[in-house]
């Protein structure tokens, strides 16, 4: 057996002198790579501090204001007695409220279907309404004429709410298939929709509750219960979710006892698009409507006081007492909750004109007036810092500044609803803002400061009572040739 | 004693031979090799420039910038607010006037900033882009190296940025060195 001979060696003799040349220029390239130049140049600073050429004053606006470091450092203090309480309204979640404080129809808010008897009236009383009348006999037998007044509105969010006052006059005693109500229309041009009824019938005393679907040719009813009609205005309450099709009705008698029916139809998907009220009226019969309001959830944050039995009124402290009150119709007190959160049952007068909300609590008495207070309504009590000067700034100097203020960190123990901080007189620059507890803009728009001249900083602000605002700032100014710029630290609190 | 005198021509010889051995021992050997070192000083990559605001109003007087030496020393004057943080934006560059890359630091800080200055920062910015590159403190002696790379025909934008509490006016000088070298080796 014969071996394979071996292949030559790179290091056989031949290859020495290359294998030399090589470890040369190895050596060479790493010499090279490791040759660490470094150049070096001289650089002399020097600093020569002078006078500090912008220094804060107090302001003498009722603010506590602590000054150090030859003025060039603030602490601010806003005591309580500096803020006023205020009641705001934050949310108005009906979106149709209607009193009949003048003709609904002459004015155009309501659009009437129905038969031309019996007859639409507007009637001017000292609490106006409208009325739907058939006593002038045109109706007869058993039939009924139907009426609807719908209005324009089309609805939004997931439930919708809808209240009004009814009452029934027959002069010629109860009349079967007799009804008044609300109309949640999917389409009112094909004519579908549903029907919250409140029937009379022929005994005194059996009338019923039904929500009924209708259609073109047809009606259904799709639940029914019992509820005696004795007269006086009753109170309609109904709620329907547009994206499950549940619905509730309810009516409440003169002693607002309830009496509910509730079933679940999504027939009619995303009903409803517009409501309205009216009924049908039997020969003789005369229905009047009070106070028709429709309301929605459709407000991400406020949408959950939408019910228009009450009014809600956020930012109280707990067990804090709040009312409405208005002429001849002043409401039971309502409780703050342990989340501060009062809702006052409206169900008595639901629309109130020139009505005021009452707060009372600890070391707290604050009353309000609003030109309308509507079921539905959220209100929040706040406090609220009226624009004033929390600090001055002089400038010493010969030329001019540009100044501005930025915030550079800040705590919040409740909630600012908002904070407006300014430099320089007025409110026409841009303030640093806070909203919702939330920085909007966290450095103010640049003012000019002039050689000698003084200006100051100035805030607004509305919050949670008790609450604390802490806001850490850095005052600025620089020279607008030179971009030379100096900074001083403020702190500025805010008691609500 | 007749035994060493028996052996007078030995020990005679041996003596010799001791004697040239140390001095061959002894004797210093000197090798001489030719080295040949060539300086040839060119047009230097790295150059100085003042910044834009150099030359304006200061706080008092105006920002005083000084370069000479060919604009590879810079001397730079300031009048800062003895009160609160006073920044100087611009007030130098550093320019790499070469063909290649170079890293940028600061060493031989001989005379840093103290009492009542309490912070004191070069801050360094891409002039092209105003990216911010790094800081080198100037409060301390240490060496800042690298504080980055610096392109071909690029700029380095310096600030200054000073925080004094004085009630007093006074003045005092940091005294350093802006190193550069194509290589990113430790500084000898």
């Amino acid at each position: 057996m014969r071996r394979k001979p071996l292949s030559p060696s790179f290091f056989s003799h031949s290859n020495y002198s290359r294998l030399l040349l090589i470890l040369l220029l190895l050596l060479i390239a790493v010499t090279l790579v490791s040759a660490a130049v470094f150049v070096y140049y001289p650089v002399g600073l020097t600093a020569s501090w002078v006078a500090p050429p912008i220094r804060f004053l107090d302001p003498l606006s009722g603010v506590s204001v602590t000054l150090s470091n030859e003025n060039t450092t603030a602490v601010v203090d806003v005591p309580t007695t500096m803020i006023t309480r205020d009641l705001i309204l934050v949310k108005r979640n009906a979106f149709i409220y209607d009193d009949f404080n003048n003709d609904p129809l002459a004015n155009g808010r309501i659009t009437i279907l129905g038969s031309c008897n019996p007859g639409y009236r507007w009637v001017n009383a000292p609490d106006p309404y409208v009325v739907f009348d058939a006593s002038n006999g045109a109706s007869g037998g058993w039939n009924v004429d139907h009426m609807v007044a719908y209005y324009a509105n089309q609805t939004s969010g997931t439930n919708v709410y809808l209240l009004m006052k009814t009452r029934r006059s027959f002069p010629g005693g109860s009349q079967a298939n007799s009804w008044k109500g609300f109309f949640l229309f999917q389409s009112i041009a094909n004519r579908l929709y549903y029907t919250y009824e409140f029937r009379d019938s022929f005994s005194p005393g059996s009338a019923f509750m039904t929500i009924v679907m209708c259609g073109p040719d047809s009606t259904t009813r799709l639940v029914t219960g019992g509820r005696p009609d004795s007269g006086g205005w009753y109170t309609q309450w109904g709620v329907r979710n547009r994206n499950t099709g549940y619905m509730q009705f309810t009516t409440y008698d003169t002693a607002y006892t309830p009496s509910t029916i509730s079933v679940t139809n999504n027939s009619y998907v995303g009903a409803p698009i517009q409501v309205g009220f009216g009924g049908g009226l039997a020969r003789g019969g005369v229905y009047y409507f009070d106070d028709f309001i429709a309301s929605s959830d459709a407000d991400p944050i406020y949408g959950m006081y939408a019910d228009p039995r009450n009014i809600t009124v956020i930012g109280l402290n707990p067990g804090w007492r709040v009312r409405v009150e208005a002429p001849g119709s002043t409401t039971q007190w309502a409780v703050a909750d342990a989340y501060g959160v009062a809702r006052i049952n409206m169900m008595d007068n639901p629309i109130v004109r020139d009505g005021s909300l009452h707060v009372v609590g600890s070391s707290i008495d604050v009353t309000k007036q609003f030109s309308t207070i509507v079921g539905g309504d959220v209100y929040r009590f706040i406090s609220v810092l009226t624009d004033r000067n929390l600090l001055a700034y002089h400038n010493y100097d010969t030329k001019s500044y540009n100044v501005y203020l930025k915030l550079d960190s800040y705590s919040i123990s409740g909630t600012v609803y908002f904070l407006n901080l300014w430099v320089g007189s007025g409110t026409g620059t841009t303030p640093i803002r806070i909203a919702d507890n939330v920085v909007v803009t966290d450095t103010s728009s640049t003012i000019s400061l002039g050689a000698s001249a003084t200006n100051y900083m100035h805030a607004n602000a509305a919050l949670t009572p008790s609450s604390t605002v802490v806001l850490t700032l850095s005052f600025h100014y620089y020279i607008p040739s030179s971009e030379v710029e100096v900074e001083y630290p403020v702190t500025v609190t805010i008691h609500g | 004693m007749n035994s060493i005198k028996n052996h007078t021509k030995e020990l005679v010889v041996l003596t010799i031979l001791l004697a040239v051995a140390v001095s061959v021992v002894n004797a210093a050997v000197f090798v001489y090799y030719p080295i040949s070192i060539s300086a040839e000083w060119n047009r230097y990559p790295i150059k100085f420039e003042q910044g834009t605001n150099a030359g304006h109003y200061d706080i008092d007087g105006t920002i005083g910038v000084t370069l000479e030496d060919g604009d590879t020393t810079a001397t730079i004057t300031v009048h800062p607010s003895r009160r609160g943080v006073t920044r100087y934006k611009d007030i130098l560059k550093i320019t790499n006037n070469g063909t290649q890359a170079y890293y940028i630091g600061f060493a031989n800080v001989t005379d840093h900033f103290g009492a009542p200055i309490s912070v004191a920062k070069l801050l360094l910015y891409n002039a092209s882009n105003n990216n911010y590159i790094g800081e080198v403190d100037l409060m301390d002696t240490l060496n800042t190296w690298p504080v980055g790379s610096l392109s071909a025909g690029q700029s380095i934008r310096v600030d200054l940025l000073l925080k004094i509490s004085s009630g007093s006016s006074g003045s005092d000088t940091a005294e350093f060195s802006l190193v550069y070298s194509p290589t990113n080796e430790l500084l000898p």
